[in-house]
C-alpha cells in the first residue's frame, strides 16, 4: 500500500511551444535550456523540491525523449525515492483504445489511477514554460486556511497587459466569481498564472464529467475552472508577487535571459535556500584567455573564452575565439563562436558553430522601424558558414548546413 | 571491462608533510582547480576503468571526506553490490593504540574488507595525484606480465624528489628499489604510489607485516621482496603531479592554465567527476577585468583577476586586484586588495584594501574561516 500523500504534483510538460520555432523543432518547451545551465522544466521541479513535494508526475507527449533522459530517475533534484519520487506520464494505449493527451484536463483524467494511488488530500497542476521561484507550500497553506475547493496563483499584471492573459474576477475576500481567457475588456488585472491547487476527489469528479461532456476542449482554464465555479464551489486567488516570466516566446525567452543579468529584475538563482537544481555534465571551471574583455556578462563551466563579451549569457562548454564579439546574445551548450564572428541580439540553440567572420544578428538601434528587428535564432547543430550573415529576426533550421 | 580488480586508496599520505590546506582535513580533499579535491582524480580514473569496489582508507579528521563523498552518487558508486566504501579507523575513544600510525597498519585494519571481496586483483594508490590513469590497461599489463606486484611509475628529472626509485631489467622487471632524497639531475623512475597486487599474495604479505612488525609500505612490501617475487615496473607516460605540499599545489595549480595540461588532464576521455553542487553560473560586473584564468560556477567577478584559479562561490569586489592566486571556495575579497600569489582555503575575508603578497615557492596561505 503506498503511503497517503498530503499534495501530489502533476507538471504538463507536453506542450510543443510553437512560438519558440527552431528551438522546439527536436525538444519540447520544458526542455529548452536557459540561464546557464539550466532547463525551463528545472524551475518548477526544484519549486516542488523546495516545497516539500516528492511525489511529481511529469505529463510528456510531444518530442519527449530529451525529458525523458534529463528527468531520468529525478536524482539531480532529489525526486529519486522509495515512496514517490518524480515519474514520466505518457499517453497510453487502453483495452478501448488509445489516444493523445487532448488538453491539459485530459492529460490529467488519463492518469487518474496514478493520483489515486497516492490517494492525495490535494494535486498541485503545474506547467512546464515558466520561469519563476514559489513556495507551493506557501500557497498550499492558503488553500487550507480557506477551505478552499481550488486555489489559483494570480500575478497582478499592467492594465495593458491584462487582455492577453486568463483573468480571474475576484471579490473583496479573493473568492473567484468569474474567469475570463483573453478578455478585450478586462475588469480585473489578477492572471492566472497556470499553477492551481485542487482538492482531489472535487477536481476528480469535474475531470469525469468534464471528459463525459463531447464539446468541452477539456482544458483547465476554458473548462474545468469555469465548470467547478458554475457548480458553486469555492475558488480562491493567491496572489504571488515574485518574479514569473511565461517563456514562450523567442523574445520572452531572451529578455528572461537577459533579466539574469539585470540585479533589478528580482530572478536571483544564488539564493542558498531556494537553489534550482539541474543535472549537468561535468566540466571543468571555464577559462578566461589573454585576449578577452567581459562585461556584465554570465559564463557557465568547461567555456573558454578569448573574444569580448557584453550583456551576454553563456551556457556550459561554449568556446568563443579571440577577436570574436558578443553583445547582448544568448549562446547554448558546446557552441563555437570562432575567430572574428560577430553575434548581436541573438539566441544560438546548442551545438552550433558560428565560422570566422560570420555575424549573426544585429542591435536594435541600427533598424528605425522596430518591425524590421527582431532577435536571430541559430537552431541547433545548425553551422553559419564564414562571412555568412543572419539577419535579425531570422531563424536558422537545426542543423543547418552541417550535413 | 577490467579483470576482477578492487581497489583500496588512501586518504592520506602517512608520511610527516607540512601542508595547512590538510591541516582540518584529508589529503583526499584538499581543493584544487576551482571545484575539484584531489581524490576526484584517481576516483574518477577508478570510475571510468569500471572499478567497483573501492574502498578509502581513513586516519583522522575525515568529514571532509565523507561530506564530499557521501554515498558516492556523483561518481555513480552507490550501489548494492560494492560501490564506494569509507573505512573508517578501528580506533577507541580512550585508546590510541589502535590509530593506524602507518600504511600497513591502515591495510591491516581493513583485512576483512580484503577477503569479503571477490576480487582476484586489488589495486593500491594515493589519492594526492592529478592524473588520468588507465587502470585498465595496468591490470592487463600486471595479468599478461604474470606479475605479483606492479609498480607504477614516471621517468622523470625532478632535482627535489625524494621517495622510492626502481630500476628494471629489459622485460620490465624491478631489480633494484630504494629511497632517495638526493638531489639527482639525472632522470630516475619515480613511484608513483599506485600499486596492483595479487590479492592472495596480499593478504600474506599482512600476515608477514603483523608479525614482523613492518611500517615502511615500500621498503617493506616492495624492496624486500625483490628477489622472492616478480615485482614489475609500469611507466605512466601522461602528465602526473603529486601534492604533498602547497608548493606542490600552488605549482600544479598554476599548470592548470596553460591550454595543454588542462586539455590533457580534463579533456580526455575520463570525465573528471566530484560533488555536484548545483551554483549557479558565475557573473561579470561591469568594470572587471580577467586575464588567463580559470574560474568556477557561482562566483561575482567585478574586480582585476590575472593567472588565478577561482573556486565556486567566490566575490571579488571592483578595485579588487588579484595576480597569480588560488582563492578558495565562498571567499570574499573587498574592494581594493591587492594580492599576489596567495593561496586562500575556504570561506576567507579579505577586508578593503589590504596587500598581501608571497612567492610562487613559497605562497602564503590564509587557513579556512580567516578574516584579514
Amino acid at each position: 500500500m503506498t503511503q497517503k500523500k498530503d499534495m501530489i504534483a502533476m507538471l504538463l510538460a507536453g506542450g510543443q511551444g510553437s512560438r519558440l520555432y527552431v528551438l522546439t523543432k527536436e525538444v519540447a518547451k520544458p526542455a529548452v535550456a536557459f540561464g546557464g545551465k539550466y532547463k525551463i522544466i528545472d524551475f518548477p521541479l526544484s519549486n516542488c523540491i523546495n516545497s516539500g513535494i516528492d511525489t511529481v508526475g511529469v505529463l510528456t507527449q510531444y518530442r519527449p525523449l530529451e525529458l525523458n533522459s534529463y528527468i531520468g530517475n529525478g536524482q539531480p533534484w532529489d525526486l529519486d525515492r522509495m515512496n514517490g519520487g518524480v515519474y514520466i506520464l505518457p499517453p497510453y494505449q487502453t483495452d478501448k483504445g488509445s489516444e493523445w493527451y487532448k488538453g491539459t484536463a485530459n492529460a490529467i483524467y488519463q492518469n487518474i489511477n496514478f493520483i489515486d494511488r497516492y490517494n492525495p488530500e490535494n494535486v498541485l497542476i503545474l506547467s512546464g514554460d515558466h520561469i519563476y521561484k514559489m513556495d507551493y507550500g506557501k500557497m498550499l497553506a492558503y488553500h487550507k486556511e480557506n477551505g478552499a475547493d481550488a486555489t489559483i496563483a494570480v500575478l497582478n499584471v499592467p492594465m495593458a497587459e491584462a487582455s492577453r492573459f486568463g483573468i480571474m474576477n475576484c471579490n473583496a475576500d479573493h473568492t473567484i466569481y468569474e474567469f475570463e481567457e483573453k478578455p478585450k475588456h478586462p475588469k480585473s488585472t489578477l492572471a492566472s498564472m497556470g499553477i492551481y491547487i485542487f482538492n482531489w476527489k472535487k477536481l476528480r469528479a469535474a475531470l469525469i464529467a468534464d471528459e463525459a461532456d463531447p464539446n468541452s476542449s477539456n482544458d483547465f482554464g476554458k473548462n474545468i475552472i469555469p465548470m467547478m465555479l458554475g457548480n458553486g464551489d469555492k475558488l480562491m486567488a493567491w496572489e504571488f508577487d515574485g518574479y514569473w516570466k511565461d517563456v514562450g516566446t523567442i523574445s520572452s525567452l531572451w529578455d528572461a535571459n537577459m533579466d539574469l543579468l539585470n540585479p533589478e529584475s528580482g530572478l536571483k538563482l544564488d539564493e542558498e535556500n531556494w537553489k534550482i537544481y539541474s543535472r549537468s555534465e561535468a566540466h571543468p571551471p571555464h577559462y578566461i584567455d589573454e585576449h578577452a574583455e567581459i562585461a556584465e556578462s554570465i559564463v557557465t563551466e568547461g567555456c573558454e573564452i578569448d573574444g569580448k563579451l557584453w550583456y551576454s549569457v553563456l551556457f556550459s562548454n561554449v568556446t568563443v575565439e579571440e577577436g570574436a564579439e558578443l553583445n547582448s546574445a544568448v549562446v547554448m551548450s558546446n557552441t563555437v563562436i570562432k575567430k572574428g564572428a560577430k553575434v548581436k541580439y541573438a539566441i544560438i540553440a546548442e551545438d552550433a558553430i558560428i565560422e570566422e567572420g560570420a555575424i549573426v544578428g544585429d542591435d536594435p538601434c541600427n533598424y528605425p522601424d522596430a518591425s524590421e528587428w527582431g532577435i536571430a535564432v541559430v537552431g541547433r547543430g545548425a553551422i553559419i558558414k564564414k562571412g555568412q550573415v543572419v539577419r535579425p529576426k531570422e531563424m536558422i533550421e537545426p542543423d543547418a548546413n552541417r550535413f | 571491462m577490467i579483470s576482477k580488480t578492487m581497489c583500496v586508496l588512501f586518504s592520506e599520505s602517512y608520511s610527516a608533510v607540512n601542508n595547512e590546506l590538510a591541516a582540518e582535513r584529508t589529503l583526499a580533499t584538499v581543493p584544487f582547480a576551482g571545484r575539484y579535491r584531489l581524490i576526484d582524480f584517481v576516483l574518477s580514473s577508478l570510475v571510468k576503468a569500471g572499478v567497483n569496489d573501492i574502498g578509502i582508507l581513513t586516519k583522522e579528521h575525515y568529514g571532509s571526506l565523507v561530506d564530499h563523498l557521501g554515498a558516492g552518487k556523483d561518481w555513480d558508486l552507490d550501489r548494492k553490490n560494492g560501490g564506494l566504501k569509507i573505512l573508517t579507523p578501528f580506533a577507541r575513544a580512550d585508546s590510541a593504540a589502535t590509530r593506524s600510525r602507518s600504511k600497513t597498519d591502515a591495510l591491516l585494519s581493513c583485512r576483512t574488507y580484503l577477503e569479503k571481496c571477490n576480487e582476484e586483483y586489488v589495486i593500491l594508490a594515493d589519492t594526492n595525484i592529478v592524473m588520468n590513469i588507465d587502470f585498465y590497461d595496468l591490470v592487463k599489463y600486471h595479468i599478461n606480465k604474470d606479475a605479483d606486484i606492479t609498480v607504477v611509475y614516471q621517468k622523470c628529472s625532478d632535482a627535489v624528489y625524494s621517495g622510492l626509485v626502481i630500476d628494471e631489467d629489459r622485460d620490465g622487471r624491478v631489480i633494484d628499489a630504494y629511497y632517495t632524497a638526493g638531489q639527482m639531475n639525472d632522470c630516475q623512475n619515480q613511484v608513483l604510489k599506485v600499486f596492483v597486487f595479487n590479492k592472495k599474495l596480499l593478504l600474506s604479505l599482512l600476515d608477514r607485516a603483523y608479525t614482523f612488525g613492518w611500517t615502511d609500505f615500500e621498503r617493506d612490501f616492495i624492496t624486500k621482496n625483490i628477489n622472492k617475487l616478480k615485482i614489475c615496473g609500469y611507466e605512466h607516460k601522461g602528465y602526473c603531479a603529486v601534492i604533498n605540499t602547497v608548493a606542490d599545489l600552488y605549482q600544479a595549480s598554476m599548470e592548470m592554465l596553460t591550454p595543454a595540461r588542462r586539455k590533457e588532464v580534463f579533456e580526455s576521455d575520463t570525465t573528471i567527476l566530484t560533488r555536484v553542487k548545483n551554483s549557479p553560473p558565475t557573473i561579470y560586473g561591469f568594470e572587471c577585468k580577467a586575464k588567463n584564468s580559470l574560474i568556477a560556477d557561482g562566483c561575482v567577478i567585478e574586480g582585476t583577476i590575472e593567472d588565478c584559479v577561482i573556486f565556486r562561490g567566490v566575490r571579488i569586489e571592483k578595485g579588487a586586484v588579484l595576480k597569480g592566486c588560488v582563492i578558495g571556495q565562498n571567499s570574499v575579497i573587498h574592494s581594493g586588495a591587492k594580492l599576489e600569489c596567495v593561496i586562500t582555503d575556504k570561506e576567507v575575508e579579505i577586508g578593503a584594501d589590504r596587500e598581501l603578497s608571497g612567492h610562487p615557492t613559497f605562497p602564503y596561505v590564509i587557513s579556512k574561516g580567516a578574516k584579514v
